[in-house]
């Protein structure tokens, strides 16, 4: 096993790098709000985050995903690697499929979760938030694999909206045109393009070598231009997230290496993915807790979907069971504008969000010109997504 | 006509050194159909005798027995299995190149010669507060350490005991022994003892067989641990049994066949079977299959886990842990045939048996050990010697003798590699000897030499550490070999793990073993 990861020493001059893509959204940036995306700069709002949330849900967005975290895993053993490390199957996996997967540690908690892209049983590329060498390598030991931390030589983008498959093949990419959710083509050059993405709409995200980005870019951008094209922020991005149920590591839970209180990690089963967790697999990493925490009713919370009374988003607010018991905590909230609802995703505690499902009410601080006013909203537990859109699963793609 | 076994047993015990035949005979007298396969030809494990020179019969490894508890010997009617000690308690005797020695007598010194009254004093006062020490740790010897599994209200209450009693003793005791439990044991010499010699040979044992020179932190803990053994109720004692160390391992494995445990030898278990997660036999080198839902593996934790498993069938983390465990060794051993009994000039013949420490002061232990951390020899070995033969002449042709010689802070990575440092080694102690004994080079027929590389290859332990891991106070107890599976427990269902790399860990006690066995026969009824 090897790996090629070379540290930055300079990097402490300059703490934000810079994504091949930055130039150009620095030139459509008007407000300058940029953010720290795993040690890149990233945008949060480009021009009009309102603008940018409907270019998702109306025309096409463009979206910077370089800084995402991108291991390539090659050898014989990558396999089986990977179904030691995740808890999904990866031998059901088909080739060229990408997977959203999960990977936990001896107790069963939840590490990160990310796309694993498979080209063929020997040939993957696993995507997420966090940076995780380290536990890939020592996951690694005794099987014949090569991890490559490939972060910084492959640049991504991500197109979402019911136009981004005219635009892909307005721009030359004709043979997106067949493409099913989760599966994914490789083009000449060494650009790949899957359908996949955060917004539960009609996308696709677009990983290159770093150095066509410019080339991509112009052509992306000229094909769009009649079809809406908008650079967007995080900000656009976070509500259409919110709207299709995805959620985000240490954010709507804390990644377990980050944890510091003992309570904090949380197992799949308790952030809502137990659909996730593959007990016939022989064994992953994690399987034997999860397995005990099952059987002895050891899980402690519950993940669910939340639509809230008013209009008011209810960011980081407590839940009550009866206006008075503390029984959660929403992780992430918005007000929907295309299902014009308040909506939110939230931390239940057992037996809250399974036995008892009623009665649930959200303290809301709303400040109004150096005023709070409190409210008292009910909250109901629904299914995610709170937005389902026909176009997001149509092959061929909406074309326009 | 050989029996052939049956290949479906209730527990299957891997490797037959002292720890695994204890618990097999634990384990069949619990009234389980007991399988314990062993990859030698003989049983004894680290513990096995060899002649190594026609007529001269020696235990290839350790030479005395200084942690055989009477619960051991109980529990396995050793003395009812051919376990026979005529002999006193085997005296030590730090030896001094101008013929000074200073002599250990009774349990670990209770009496010593050579020393000024003022020393012998303050001896015999430190003597009894480490031997009070070594007796509150005693207590957590004969049963499965607590972890987050193993936490009852009893386990509980037995520290709380253990705590009162200290504190019963009196505030200085209870003062003393939080004072004196993390620090060395140059320091705790150098506040009591004026006698180089002395010290010397009491630094020695703290750090005899872990990687800690006497000035090193913790460095007492070796010797408490040491005083925490005892034979058959004397605590501190050395023994040497009739017949030898052989003899030893004769009545352990006497013990398992009169128990109706089946042994095979020769099988050397390659991998665990595993089904649904859960351990279902193993499967042996030779390709023979064996079925069990319990497995006892009383094998090095590094081999058992990372080898007999593999690390693809491990949780990461669990991995971390034990690539973090340090299981290299570094004593080595050298097995010297005399043609006659060698004269040391200072010491009568009756002297000679004697365990002899080459240790002449605190400074000489521990710029020996500096070496070792550079992966050097050190500059003047320290060992011990003992002459078998002197216990029992059957060991050796009549007027011959055998020196049996462990030698300290011979790492198992050498800078220079073993090939080339193995002669410079023998001669440096041999050289030593003869400035003692002269003439003693000259009557060598054959020797025997072992260093931790071959103490690795010869007995299948990973590092060929002596206790199989480190056993120093971040390894003790609840923390060996992990905190997770201290209890003998492992991370697949049905497989257990005892031996030296577990609690309370190395020495010929046979603790381990009882322990283990006693968890499995727990587990059983639950």
């Amino acid at each position: 096993m090897k790996n090629n990861f070379k540290e930055n020493k300079n990097n402490f001059k300059q703490p934000l790098l810079k994504t091949p893509f930055y130039e150009m959204f620095s030139k459509e940036m008007t407000q300058g709000y940029w953010y720290d995306w795993s040690g890149y700069k990233a945008a949060s709002i480009v021009q009009d985050q309102e603008l940018e949330y409907f270019a998702i849900r109306s025309t096409a967005s463009l979206f910077d995903i370089s800084p995402l975290i991108k291991y390539r895993i090659t050898g014989p053993d990558a396999e089986d690697f990977l179904n030691k490390l995740t808890i999904r199957n990866v031998s059901q996996q088909k080739n060229n499929t990408v997977q959203y997967t999960i990977w936990c540690d001896d107790e069963g908690n939840v590490l990160d979760d990310g796309t694993l892209f498979k080209f063929n049983n020997t040939d993957f590329r696993l995507c997420c938030q966090e940076r995780h060498l380290p536990w890939l390598i020592d996951t690694a030991s005794g099987f014949n694999v090569e991890i490559l931390e490939e972060t910084n030589l492959i640049a991504g983008l991500s197109i979402q909206g019911p136009t981004s498959a005219a635009v892909l093949i307005n721009a030359g990419y004709q043979s997106i045109d067949h493409l099913k959710p989760f599966e994914m083509i490789k083009l000449t050059d060494d650009i790949l393009i899957s359908r996949t993405g955060f917004t539960g709409d009609l996308g696709y995200e677009i990983f290159l070598p770093n150095k066509l980005s410019t080339a991509v870019w112009n052509n992306l951008w000229k094909a769009g231009e009649d079809l809406g094209i908008r650079a967007i922020g995080f900000n656009a991005l976070n509500i259409a997230r919110i709207e299709t149920g995805f959620i985000m590591t240490n954010s709507d839970f804390i990644a377990s290496e980050h944890a510091v209180r003992n309570d904090r990690a949380k197992k799949p089963d308790e952030i809502g993915m137990s659909w996730m967790v593959d007990m016939t697999k022989q064994y992953f990493n994690g399987k034997v807790a999860i397995q005990k925490a099952r059987e002895n009713n050891e899980n402690k919370f519950v993940f669910v979907a939340l639509e809230i009374d008013g209009k008011e988003p209810a960011d980081g607010a407590i839940i009550y069971h009866n206006k008075d018991l503390e029984v959660g905590i929403i992780t992430a909230a918005t007000w929907s504008p295309t299902a014009k609802k308040s909506i939110a995703l939230a931390t239940l505690k057992l037996p809250y969000g399974q036995k008892i499902k009623s009665n649930l009410w959200v303290e809301i601080y709303a400040l109004r010109e150096l005023e709070y006013f409190k409210m008292m909203k009910k909250a109901f537990i629904v299914k995610a997504p709170f937005v389902k859109l026909k176009r997001r699963n149509l092959t061929p793609p909406l074309r326009k | 006509m050989q029996e052939v076994p049956m290949k479906s047993y209730d527990i299957i015990i891997v490797g037959a050194g002292h720890n695994g035949m204890a618990a097999a005979v634990k384990l069949s007298k619990s009234g389980r159909k007991v399988l314990l396969l062993e990859s030698s030809s003989k049983p004894g494990g680290m513990a096995v005798s060899n002649e190594f020179f026609k007529g001269y019969n020696t235990a290839t490894l350790p030479h005395l027995i200084n942690h055989l508890s009477s619960n051991i010997i109980s529990e396995l009617d050793l003395f009812d299995h051919g376990l026979e000690i005529k002999n006193e308690i085997i005296p030590s005797i730090s030896i001094d190149q101008n013929h000074n020695h200073v002599f250990l007598n009774g349990e670990y010194g209770s009496n010593v010669e050579g020393i000024n009254s003022e020393d012998n004093h303050n001896w015999l006062k430190l003597r009894k507060r480490l031997f009070n020490q070594a007796n509150l740790l005693k207590r957590f010897i004969g049963n499965a350490p607590i972890n987050q599994e193993n936490i009852s209200f009893l386990e509980k209450l037995k520290f709380l005991k253990a705590g009162l009693d200290l504190r019963f003793q009196g505030k200085e005791e209870f003062q003393e022994f939080f004072r004196m439990i993390l620090m060395c044991v140059a320091d705790v010499l150098e506040e009591e003892i004026e006698s180089d010699l002395l010290s010397g040979i009491v630094s020695f044992d703290s750090t005899l067989g872990i990687r800690l020179g006497p000035r090193s932190p913790t460095s007492l803990m070796g010797l408490l641990y040491r005083f925490s053994g005892e034979f058959n109720g004397q605590q501190g004692a050395q023994i040497f049994p009739v017949g030898g160390m052989e003899q030893l391992i004769k009545s352990f494995y006497a013990s398992v066949e009169s128990s109706g445990v089946t042994t095979l030898f020769s099988q050397t278990v390659k991998n665990f079977i595993i089904k649904d997660g859960k351990v279902d036999g193993v499967i042996t080198k030779e390709g023979n299959e064996y079925k069990s839902s319990i497995v006892l593996s009383s094998v090095s934790p590094i081999l058992t886990f990372l080898e007999l498993i593999g690390p693809k069938r491990l949780d990461t983390g669990f991995i971390r842990e034990l690539k973090s465990l340090r299981y290299h060794g570094n004593v080595s051993k050298l097995n010297l045939a005399l043609d006659r009994m060698p004269i040391f000039e200072g010491l009568d013949e009756n002297q000679l048996s004697s365990r002899i420490v080459y240790a002449p002061s605190i400074d000489h232990i521990e710029k020996n050990f500096n070496p070792s951390k550079y992966q050097e020899l050190p500059h003047d070995p320290n060992f011990e010697l003992v002459f078998p033969n002197r216990f029992d002449q059957s060991l050796a042709p009549n007027g011959a003798a055998i020196a049996s010689i462990i030698i300290q802070n011979t790492p198992y990575n050498l800078k220079n590699g073993w090939k080339k440092s193995k002669e410079k080694l023998q001669n440096d102690v041999l050289s030593r000897l003869e400035s003692f004994s002269p003439g003693i080079k000259k009557s060598i027929l054959a020797s025997q030499f072992l260093s931790p590389q071959d103490i690795e290859s010869s007995f299948n332990v990973p590092g060929g550490h002596w206790h199989h891991s480190e056993l120093q106070i971040d390894r003790m107890y609840s923390l060996r070999p992990v905190f997770k599976y201290s209890n003998y427990k492992t991370p697949l269902s049905g497989l257990y793990v005892c031996g030296a790399g577990t609690h309370p860990g190395g020495g010929i006690n046979g603790n381990s073993g009882i322990n283990a066995a006693k968890q499995i026969i727990k587990d059983i009824k639950n």
